[in-house]
């Protein structure tokens, strides 16, 4: 069975510890979203998942074959097009440039993009386009463990409901697994199977929040109950240090 | 496609446009000669006509185009020499952080000692010919580009490299696509004011050290109290200079940095 395993996880930045021990899994095709105050320590343990940072203590084993990361700051390359940014994970398998441009197109177009900014440079376009062609450099290698770093902070709500719509659609096409930072409670509960809460100093897991509701989370009724649910929880309010309900 | 035509034709346009700015200020600068040439007389400075017209009457003779010739040999060798050894030292010095801090005081040293006394140096080593001013340009011009190597190497941070591993961008890729791009906004400008160095110095140089190219004939002119003939070989060093600038250098840097601009 395809899984991520993180065991008892820590990590130290000199001599501060800033998270840790956690641990979670994360099966094939499930949706986990990760929420905390910032400086809990959520883009740390999915650098972590990622493999871009060795933990300090404790065991990680990623069973996916080809995970990708959107980062929490675009982090294009200058000197390439929307275009060729998104289409960077497909240069990197090899795929010849005419039909890595065919696909890159495609998909910036569904996410809204116009086929002029795509031609344009990052520093000429706006935050959340430049959000997007991160997010869809992310999606474009077809990955099997999706990573996503608060993607949709910098969107407003029509192309937000837009994006998850395409996402979850991409996400039930593929089977593809979803580990996702988020700020938004509402956007958690949309999008994932379970929640995990970070909170504390350093940073461990507070609450594990399942969702539930497969079919009504296009409802908006549903939502706006499972959320207050959530946000009724005294442990969750005390992560965010928030007055008892 | 469209817009791609519609691009190039606005680039190509601002850029000419851009000239009227250069035009208004050479004019200038020549009113300004015309002024002091007519305060100090034609022995100190000589007007800019009789300088322009002697330049045009040396050019309908072979040998001023063999100097001209013989110099841009000497500099570009120079330059491209130190152009290669510069980028590749200062990269490969950049990767490691012990290099770099062991580099830096040397280049410092290096950008310290005047041209002049490399070219005493280059003297004793290789006597009159190609080899004094090749010389003298190379190590001149090194250190500038062994810096802007270096310092775009250092530059490359964590977070590029984050973006080539999640991507898994195999190593050619890598540097080809996400490291050199970022160093050569480092080098280009290095290189750019290495080669209006090397023109410089390529003068001084052959001044002192050879009996052909522009410097010597140079020393010829000075050596007869010719002044409009000095002047016009002044004149026609700084053309070159600026065609080289205008030409090559401005549009190069234009179409490589392109993606600088917020359009
Ligand atoms: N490279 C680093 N070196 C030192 N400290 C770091 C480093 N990266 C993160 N930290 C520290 O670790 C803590 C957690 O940071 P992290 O970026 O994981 O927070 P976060 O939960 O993602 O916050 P936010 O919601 O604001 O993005 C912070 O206190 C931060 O200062
Ligand atoms: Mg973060």
């Amino acid at each position: 069975m395809t899984r991520l395993t993180m065991h008892e996880i820590s990590q130290n930045f000199a001599t501060r510890r800033v998270l840790g021990p956690v641990s979670m899994t994360l099966e094939q095709g499930e949706a986990v979203a990760l929420v905390g105050p910032s400086g809990s320590g959520k883009t740390t343990l999915l650098n972590i998942a990622a493999g871009l940072l060795i933990p300090s203590e404790g065991v990680l084993r990623n069973d996916f074959a080809k995970p990708t990361l959107m980062f929490q700051q675009p982090r294009l390359l200058p000197w390439k097009t929307a275009l060729d940014n998104i289409a960077l994970g497909l240069k990197a398998r090899g795929v010849p440039g005419n039909e890595r441009q065919f696909q890159a197109q495609e998909i910036g177009l569904q996410l809204g993009l116009s086929e002029e900014d795509l031609l344009k440079y990052p520093a000429a376009l706006s935050g959340g386009m430049q959000s997007r062609v991160a997010l869809a450099r992310a999606l474009l290698p077809q990955p099997d463990l999706l990573l996503l770093d608060e993607a949709f902070s910098a969107l407003d709500i029509g192309l937000k409901a837009e994006l998850y719509r395409y996402l979850q659609q991409a996400i039930s096409d593929t089977g593809c697994s979803l580990l996702m930072i988020t700020h938004d409670p509402a956007e958690a509960m949309r999008l994932v199977d379970r929640i995990i809460v970070l909170g504390g100093n350093p940073g461990h897991i507070c609450y594990e929040f399942h969702t539930g509701g497969h079919n009504q989370r296009q409802q908006q009724n549903w939502l706006l109950e499972r959320t207050r649910d959530f946000l009724g929880i005294a442990a969750v309010r005390a992560a965010f240090h928030l007055e008892p309900a | 496609m469209a817009s791609l035509v519609h691009r190039a034709t606005s680039a190509c346009f601002n850029y000419l446009w851009s000239g009227w700015g250069a035009a208004s200020s050479l004019l200038l600068f020549f009113a300004a000669w015309q002024l002091a040439a007519d305060i100090f007389g034609p022995l100190v400075l000589p007007q800019p006509l009789h300088a322009i017209n002697r330049l045009w009457e040396l050019l309908h003779h072979a040998t001023p185009w063999h100097d001209i010739a013989v110099t841009a040999r000497r500099a570009i060798s120079g330059f491209v020499l130190s152009l290669l050894a510069g980028s590749v030292l200062g990269i490969g010095a950049g990767m490691s952080m012990t290099t770099s801090m062991l580099s830096r005081p040397v280049i410092t040293v290096l950008m310290g000692i005047p041209p002049v006394a490399w070219l005493i140096l280059a003297l004793l080593w290789f006597g009159m010919g190609d080899g004094t001013p090749v010389f003298t340009v190379f190590i001149a011009c090194f250190p500038i580009i062994f810096l802007g190597a270096l310092q775009g190497t250092r530059t490359l941070d964590g977070q590029l490299k984050e973006v080539a591993l999640v991507f898994r961008i195999p190593m050619t890729m890598r540097w080809k696509d996400l490291y050199l791009p970022h160093i050569f906004s480092y080098l280009f400008p290095a290189w750019s004011s290495a080669l209006g160095m090397s023109w410089k110095i390529v003068v001084m140089a052959e001044l002192l050290s050879t009996d052909d190219g522009i410097g010597a004939a140079l020393a010829v002119s000075r050596s007869h109290l010719d002044s409009v003939t000095s002047m016009a070989w002044i004149l026609a060093l700084i053309s070159t200079l600026l065609a080289v600038e205008y030409i090559l250098l401005e549009p190069l840097k234009r179409h490589v940095e392109a993606w600088r601009e917020i359009s």
